[in-house]
């Protein structure tokens, strides 16, 4: 495949790709592990790209799927032990919530969902459409509204109130 | 009912996270970077392969008797068997990527036991390899000495080197794809 094609992809959804796998990851050293993991599965699919989807729809599957593995790998490779800090959403109590803290407490409770809302909801945050994030998940969008839904409350139970002060 | 008010500002917040323009060239040079990689790992698949079946077939020039030929042959129709299967394994683990993610979790299972089988493949030929290959070390001492000259090093601590390499890689294969075999079928 030319690889002006895949640096374009790269150029276009590059920003959004990286917000995309901070959904899956909570470090700066996995995330860059889990980008690199995402651009070289794109670079090896993209020949198969045939337009039977939208680009983004093709390529927003890609990031899920590896995303999803890499969790998978991940937790083999470094167990939880009793004493593994798991990250909590709430805020502490020294936590000053500039954008950037709020914007990662946000990250850090889109984590805690299960795979097909994590799913529909970074899609949902990513901008897409019920009918895009439907044909993304091959499922109907009355079952995407559902996972939404259930995604938007348990966000709202874990930020511990409304979205404003997430 | 979905709040709008709600995503709409979840949405915005999520947003506000930028990459530089810098941030993304460095991205596409670390994939330039990753790619080279993935080919060179290819190229040193075959390269192993290839050395393998040279030491099989230096071997198989002394070899004393019927059996220890037929041993040495199937030893080499396993290294190509193996580097086949590995090849396969590698494609196959690049395939369907772009699948939805039921289809794709199907097609990492199968990844995860095929990646078990072509280790345990690699033990068994492993095995059969030392069977055939330490009679003829055994015969190189008689010939040559022992110690560490170029032609000891060449014919039997590179390979060696290189079983036990392999025999520790695909160890560490098994059990990764076996990990990844259990959390895939508990969470169906």
């Amino acid at each position: 495949m030319s690889n002006l094609a895949f640096d374009r992809i790269v150029r276009m959804y590059g920003e959004a790709l990286s917000r995309f796998a901070w959904g899956y990851v909570d470090g700066a050293a996995d995330h860059d592990d889990l980008m690199q993991d995402i651009l070289v599965a794109i670079w090896q699919a993209l020949p198969r790209f045939r337009g039977d989807s939208s680009e983004r729809t093709f390529v927003f599957r890609i990031a899920h799927n590896r995303g999803c593995s890499f969790v998978t790998r991940r937790r083999h490779d470094e167990p939880l032990t009793d004493t593994t800090p798991i990250a909590d959403p709430h805020p502490g109590p020294d936590e000053t919530l500039d954008e950037a803290g709020r914007r990662e407490r946000l990250a850090r409770a889109v984590r805690m969902l299960p795979e097909a809302q994590r799913q529909a909801v970074l899609l949902r945050l990513e901008g897409f459409s019920l009918g895009e994030i439907a044909a993304l998940q091959a499922t109907s969008e009355a079952n995407v509204s559902v996972r939404l839904t259930r995604g938007r409350d348990r966000l709202r139970e874990l930020l511990g109130g409304s979205g404003s002060d997430a | 009912m979905m709040t709008r008010g709600e995503w709409v500002e979840w949405e915005r917040l999520w947003q506000s996270d930028r990459a530089s323009g810098e941030h993304i060239e460095a991205l596409i040079e670390r994939t330039r970077r990753a790619r080279r990689s993935l080919r060179l790992l290819r190229l040193l698949s075959t390269v192993i392969a290839v050395v393998a079946l040279a030491i099989v077939a230096a071997a198989l020039r002394h070899a004393g008797n019927p059996f220890e030929v037929t041993l040495g042959v199937v030893v080499g129709i396993g290294i190509v068997a193996v580097w086949m299967m590995d090849a396969a394994n590698q494609r196959h683990a690049t395939a369907n990527v772009e699948a939805p993610a039921d289809e794709y979790v199907a097609m990492r299972r199968v990844l995860c036991v095929r990646q078990v089988r072509f280790a345990e493949l690699g033990w068994i030929v492993t095995a059969l390899d030392l069977a055939f290959l330490i009679p003829w070390w055994i015969g190189g001492f008689k010939v040559h000495g022992g110690g560490f000259h170029a032609m000891q090093l060449l014919t039997m601590w590179g390979p060696l080197t290189l079983m036990g390499a392999f025999v520790w890689w695909t160890i560490r294969l098994r059990r990764r794809a076996r990990a990844e075999l259990a959390r895939l079928v508990r969470s169906r």
